[in-house]
């Protein structure tokens, strides 16, 4: 019924985490109506494509109308029920993927320090939007450093 | 229903790993009398909620999860209303306090409270229809004990004492250091962790789906540790 290799993948992909495995094991089975191929790609949550994608953009360009769309794609996430700190923390991590080695201390430093404030304040969209243009900050001066 | 409730192990010994967490439950499930509070902690998705609705059941048998959703409100001293969902069954009930906010002091203390006053119908029986060995005390599940705030916790060991021949807690969170000592020490804490290569279990079971959910798990292990 299931091949090993979408096992391994459905593994790899859930973290250690057997309600994930199976939730993705499911989504699996439904796309493609109860046959289960090898090759068939695991599906990631919504949420952690939308986290991708605003990580990409944000490493793309560095300007307030930039910031104005994370923004809004950060509230996009709260709606839907995504606590702060595992946005805050995905978002650090996709962050990671396409970083320089000496920026990358900075800005998990800079993580932690915001998800800390998420878990003393209120409000959380402040602090998370703080650590996107705190990121943009020091990513742009980065470049800029690298151009000069 | 989803996979990850249809396939739910209910039954302790259903469950396929952490072997020495499943004897110990077991062995607390067959002498209800010497019970401590329990004290579950770990990372989401390592099998916490299945460990105690498995215990719940060799508790109190199949009563216990005969489940309705119930909405309740709480008035608070100063006249404010809180709502809040609780899930329960003759013998337990379940409710997540952090969704109280600041109020959830008083939220937990009237839960406990009102738990602790009319005893389980099952003790309350003549002893002849009583099951032998049957938990004589309710249960009160408190999940996400990690949002509770200060006051909660601080008023939580005080209930927690004074009502304990009637009532036993499982406090459930996922960071254990975000809950104060005095209410850990009271508890037996019981560490459930993501599954590990070695406490690999495969039970096969005839239903057609349920072979393939259980094959994910050995798979599982072995590339948790990669």
């Amino acid at each position: 019924m299931l091949p090993d290799e979408l096992a391994i993948n459905i593994a790899r992909e859930s973290s250690r985490n057997v309600r994930r495995a199976i939730l993705m094991l499911e989504a699996c089975y439904v796309q493609k109506r109860g046959a289960l191929t090898k090759d068939q790609p695991v599906q990631k949550t919504d949420w952690e494509l939308y986290i991708n994608q605003l990580a990409v953009e944000i490493t793309r360009e560095q300007t307030p109308q930039r910031l104005m769309a994370a923004r809004e794609k950060l509230y996009e996430l709260l709606v839907n029920c995504i606590p702060a700190n595992v946005i805050i923390k995905t978002l650090a991590k996709e962050l990671m993927k396409n970083l320089d080695d000496s920026l990358k201390r900075e800005v998990i430093e800079w993580a932690a320090f915001y998800e800390h404030r998420i878990s003393l304040g209120s409000k959380e969209i402040f602090h998370l939007e703080a650590f996107v243009a705190k990121f943009m900050a020091v990513y742009k001066k980065y470049l800029n450093d690298l151009f000069a | 229903m989803l996979w990850v409730d249809k396939y739910r192990p209910v039954k302790l010994d259903d469950l396929s790993y952490h072997d020495t967490i499943s004897q110990r439950l077991s062995s607390l499930a067959s002498n209800p009398e010497s019970m401590p509070h329990l004290f579950f902690y770990g990372p989401a998705g390592a099998g916490k909620k299945t460990r105690i609705t498995a215990l719940l059941g060799s508790l109190y048998g199949p009563g216990a999860s005969r489940l309705k959703l119930d909405k309740r409100t709480f008035t608070t001293p100063t006249k404010r209303t809180v709502e809040l969902n609780m899930i329960t069954s003759n013998y337990h009930i379940e409710i997540s306090p952090g969704d109280a906010g600041l109020n959830d002091r008083f939220v937990i203390q009237d839960v406990i409270k009102e738990m602790a006053s009319n005893k389980n119908v099952g003790a309350s029986a003549t002893s002849s229809e009583r099951k032998s060995g049957a938990a004589t005390f309710k249960t009160v599940v408190l999940v996400e004990v990690d949002r509770l705030s200060r006051q909660a916790q601080a008023a939580l060991r005080r209930t927690m004492e004074k009502y304990a021949s009637t009532c036993r807690l499982i406090l459930v969170c996922n960071n254990q250091s975000k809950v104060i000592e005095p209410v850990r020490s009271r508890c037996l804490g019981i560490r459930v962790g993501a599954p590990t290569e070695d406490e690999v279990r495969v039970k096969a079971d005839c239903r057609t789906q349920l072979d393939t959910v259980l094959q994910i798990l050995p798979l599982l292990h072995r590339y948790a540790k990669s």
